[in-house]
């Protein structure tokens, strides 16, 4: 197991889950799998908490689902952004942006 | 936890599928898949990669929960679910079924009944849009408050700007309204053109009264629903038909709807004519008569006729400011100097009429719904404590699911849920029994006869609203703590089988909380009821002073008809002579007013030799103008001196009968007969009189009232002609029986002449303790029910006892304990919760005997009696109670007890 597994923040797994999802629709796995190679393996993400994410989010009216096939022929739902959705990644990123810059001004004189 | 198979097919096995649900598990079904074929692909072994995948996933029933949550959807899906729940639940228990639905329906319906009728009572608003903007005028001065106004003040009080509209008013009772042979004397409203829009009411039909019609003097009629009914019975169209008041014919503009009831509380609205016809209407016998009638019409433009009210268009102190300024400049001059001018919120009413019994009756009732709540709030305890006992036999269901990793939250919703439908159920009977029991409760206060209307048990949205909310409230109420209690503390104890008894002793001590406070509150409720119930014992001894069997009541009236003029007095003769012809009538006699049945009420101011005047005015009493054979007629019995005679005629000394209390207050006990004082008997001026007879004290106004200072002179010797008297007849047998003969024998000496109401003592007597009587049979209702409800819960927790310690018992049996050691270690605990419960409730009870005092007669709350009373009920219920679970725990059987488990 690896030493370097970092515990996700609050909140920010939505943002995560948005950002991913700009790039196109997506199913859960998928979702998971770029989560683990986009952060290289770095981030410990819960898959499962993944699922209560999305519909999380499908309830906020941020991105819908649909039943569709994967490559592999397989059922499987697909989420995507709405616009409302791609609003509030905007905001989040944003938000998030300026906290990582505010903590890192604090931090980097120690 | 073999298998994720397992974990579903439990899972189904506690949710109802849908297709969000089947969606749900497919999506996680399929990641599960995915990642083990990914592992597998890793070169993992497929039952270690099935493992790892999960590990990895979480845990699949939290997670479930957390989308079920993020839907959102979800609390009402569940709800429904959990609903469905309660309901199969309770087809497996039809007893606790049973046992909730009926206490709830009964407490809730009884406290909905006495809820509506305070409702009605207390706070409905007059049924016109935004009330709260209405008033009316009242002027005050000193103590003194009057709210007549003159023409000339209205007019000045109009022209303030910007505070509304003002309307005068005049009312009348008795007017004759009539079509054809029908014939009704009714209270008329004489109204100008601005009253009705002043209201803000819509007719039901037709239009209402206009200020053209107020200026054009139109013999214009406005009816009300009920009224145009009576007087075209099965007509739908009533406009433009003519009605004859007071012999002037009156054509009809509009209905007014049924919720209207006039301004006055109570009131009753019956119809409406333009203030300026009022000249129309005068007759040759009319007097310059305050009370209305004859119609004192036309009065000067400074004399104080009539009535304001008006909708403000500002807050009511700004008005009140603004229109006190003209008022103190027009109005309160030269002898109304020093007036004040008050603005009375009328939202509920005109406060204050004649027959306002808001007073007299709005303590009972508050105290009446005070008790219901308290029974209800012993039903909710009672049916925790069932919901904790049956908790308790779901412990391990409650702590499997919670293991697998149901929130307590989510749990805790269904408990509550569950129990919801019986609380709906319960709610829903409820009203029925608050249907049925708001009848009883109107119809058991005569009174109240004539605002049935008002009173019924209307479908009006605060009463749901109370009843919705309390049922609720209640259904929360009883099964929150049980759930909150089922769902707490450590899980493991409870799954395994053999440590039951450490929760056991926790859910016991939670019940037994329950029922002590219930055996508090049924101590309360008892003593009130007992208290009450004494009240009423109390009453009904009470010597009225006069005769209760066997005396018939008559009132007659001459306003509206052909002897108006010349009023009763001068019938009194002719007719007494009838009655007293008739066979079974004993005595008859004639009086101004009668005890407990009122009639012509009036007072005169006295001058007594060596009683001061106090603050500058004359002391008064009231007196009663009776015919020769009054108190032999009445039973009212004479201690000394003599009745009068024919003898005592208007030309002769003018004598008097005074009152034992009247003797006592003005003469302190010194010989009292043959001497004089003076009295205003003729007009404003002091005639003396001379004392011939002392009368033993009488009740007049209502059975607690203390005896009077009263004064009785001749019929024939006082000044009035009396638009009303009353007729008392002694007979031989039931007294209403003669009713009949007695109105044929009325009618044959003055053929027009109305009685207004017949009445015997008897009925008179129960009338006047009806309000007591509603209040203690309510009472020993809801003590009834606290009773029986106790009860329950006591036999509840030994029962329970008894089920938990069978092996324990056994083991004793077993060992040789004797039947009394045995039945003691059972109903120890029913001894502790009803000592401790009464030893709480005692205080309480005190307590609130203090605060109902003022409804009490010839008791208090101290009475060691009614607590004795109390505590001896409760030990009967705790006896009751106790027997059977104690029986059966000396009947144990060790061979059984041992070998169970």
């Amino acid at each position: 197991m690896k030493a370097e597994k970092v515990d996700l923040l609050q909140g920010t797994l939505d943002l995560i889950v948005l950002k991913l999802l700009q790039a196109g629709p997506a199913n859960g796995w998928d979702l998971t799998q770029a989560i683990q190679a986009t952060s290289g393996g770095a981030l410990s993400v819960n898959y499962g908490t993944l699922y209560p994410a999305l519909h999380r989010l499908e309830a906020r009216g941020w991105v819908v689902a649909k039943w569709g096939t994967t490559d592999h022929n397989r059922r499987a739902r697909f989420y995507s952004l709405t616009p409302g959705g791609r609003r509030r990644l905007a905001a989040e990123q944003e938000t998030w942006e300026r906290f990582s810059r505010a903590l890192g001004l604090i931090l980097r004189p120690a | 936890m073999s298998s994720l198979a397992a974990l579903r097919v439990r899972l189904r096995s506690l949710f109802r599928r849908s297709t969000v649900e089947r969606e749900l598990d497919e999506e996680l079904r399929d990641h599960l898949e995915r990642e083990t074929e990914r592992l597998v692909a890793g070169g993992m072994d497929p039952g270690d990669a099935r493992e790892a995948a999960r590990r990895r996933f979480g845990n699949v029933e939290y997670l479930k929960e957390e989308s079920r949550d993020a839907r959102g959807v979800r609390v009402l899906e569940n709800a429904l679910r959990d609903i469905g729940a309660g309901l199969r639940l309770t087809r497996k228990q039809p007893g606790f079924a049973a046992v909730v639905v009926l206490s709830l329906a009964l407490g809730l319906g009884a406290t909905t009944a006495v809820f509506n009728v305070t409702y009605n009572v207390l706070f409905a608003t007059l049924a016109v849009p935004h009330p709260e903007r209405l008033t009316s005028l009242r002027r005050t001065h000193g103590g003194d408050t009057n709210d007549r106004f003159s023409w000339n003040e209205l007019r000045a009080l109009r022209e303030t700007p910007g505070i509304g509209v003002l309307s005068a008013v005049r009312t009348a009772s008795q007017i004759p309204l009539g079509v054809g042979p029908v014939r009704e004397y009714v209270n008329m409203h004489f109204v100008d053109g601005a009253f009705f829009s002043m209201l803000g009411l819509r007719p039901l039909h037709g239009r209402f009264i206009s200020p053209d019609d107020d200026t054009a003097r139109a013999t214009v009629v406005v009816l009300a629903e009920w009224m145009a009914a009576r007087l075209f019975p099965g007509d739908s169209s009533v406009l433009g038909r003519t009605v004859n008041i007071r012999g002037v014919p009156f054509s009809v503009i509009g209905v007014a709807p049924r919720a209207y009831r006039g301004l006055e509380y109570p009131g009753q609205f019956t119809a409406a004519i333009p203030l300026s016809t009022v000249p129309l209407l005068a007759g040759v016998g009319d007097r310059p008569d305050d009370r209305g009638l004859p119609l004192a019409l036309v009065p000067r433009s400074d004399a104080p006729a009539y009535k304001i009210a008006g909708r403000l268009a500002v807050d009511r102190r700004a008005a009140a400011a603004a229109l006190g300024v003209v008022f103190a400049r027009c109005c309160a001059v030269g002898p109304a100097a020093g007036d004040r001018l008050q603005l009375i919120d009328i939202r509920r009413g005109i406060p204050g009429g004649k027959d306002d019994f808001r007073d007299q009756v709005g303590m009972v009732l508050e105290i009446l719904l005070a008790g219901m709540g308290l029974v209800l709030v012993v039903v909710c305890g009672n049916i925790a404590g069932l919901l904790l006992v049956r908790g308790a036999s779901r412990q391990r269901e409650i702590a499997v699911r919670l293991s697998l990793g149901a929130s307590r939250g989510r749990i805790l919703r269904q408990l509550v849920w569950e129990s919801l439908p019986l609380a709906v159920v319960g709610g829903l009977l409820g009203l029925f029994v608050a249907l049925w029991a708001t009848a009883g409760l109107i119809h058991s206060i005569p009174e109240w006869g004539a605002y049935l209307d008002a009173l019924r048990f209307r479908a009006a949205p605060p009463v749901f609203l109370f009843t919705g909310s309390v049922t609720l409230l209640c259904g929360f109420a009883f099964a929150l703590y049980p759930a909150l209690r089922a769902t707490r503390g450590n899980l493991a104890p409870t799954l395994r089988l053999d440590a039951r008894v450490s929760r056991d002793r926790g859910q016991g001590a939670a019940a037994r909380g329950i029922v002590v406070a219930q055996v508090a509150l049924t101590v309360v409720l008892v003593t009130a009821a007992s208290l009450l119930a004494v009240t009423l014992r109390n009453l009904a001894r009470v010597d009225g002073g006069f005769a209760t069997e066997h005396v018939l009541l008559l009132s007659l009236d001459a306003r509206g008809t052909s002897y108006e003029v010349q009023g009763v007095a001068p019938l009194g003769a002719p007719i007494l002579e009838r009655l007293r012809a008739l066979p079974g009538v004993r005595t008859a006699a004639l009086a101004s007013m009668m005890p407990l049945f009122g009639g012509s009420i009036g007072s005169v101011e006295l001058d007594v030799p060596g009683i001061a005047e106090q603050a500058g005015r004359r002391p008064s009493v009231r007196f009663d103008a009776v015919a020769p054979g009054y108190f032999a007629t009445l039973g009212i019995p004479l201690q000394s001196g003599r009745d009068f005679t024919t003898a005592d005629a208007a030309r002769s000394e003018p004598v008097v009968i005074v009152s034992a209390a009247f003797a006592r207050h003005y003469f302190g006990g010194r010989e009292t007969l043959g001497r004089s004082f003076a009295a205003t008997l003729r007009g404003d001026s002091l005639t003396a009189v001379r004392i011939v007879g002392i009368a033993a004290d009488a009740k007049y106004e209502n059975l607690r009232s203390e005896p009077e200072a009263l004064i009785y002179v001749p019929l024939t010797q006082t000044s009035e002609n009396w638009s009303s008297l009353q007729i008392g007849l002694r007979v031989a047998g039931e007294a209403t029986d003669a009713a009949p003969a007695v109105a044929r024998a009325v009618e044959a000496a003055a053929p027009s002449l109305r009685i207004r109401r017949v009445s015997d003592v008897r009925t008179l007597l129960a009338t006047a303790t009806a309000m007591e009587r509603l209040a203690a049979r309510l009472a020993g209702f809801a003590s009834g029910m606290a009773l029986a409800l106790s009860m329950m819960g006591l036999y509840g927790v030994v029962a329970y006892g008894v089920a938990r310690r069978t092996r324990e018992l056994g083991i004793r049996v077993a060992l040789g304990a004797h039947a009394p050691a045995i039945v003691w270690l059972v109903v120890r605990d029913l001894v502790l919760c009803v000592g401790v419960g009464a030893a709480i409730g005692l205080p309480l009870a005190f307590a609130t005997g203090g605060a109902i005092r003022s409804q009490l007669f010839g008791v208090t709350a101290h009475d060691p009696r009614v607590a004795g009373l109390a505590v001896l009920l409760l030990v009967v219920v705790a006896l009751l109670a106790g027997a059977l679970p104690a029986r059966r725990a000396v009947r144990i059987d060790p061979r059984i007890a041992l070998s169970a488990e």
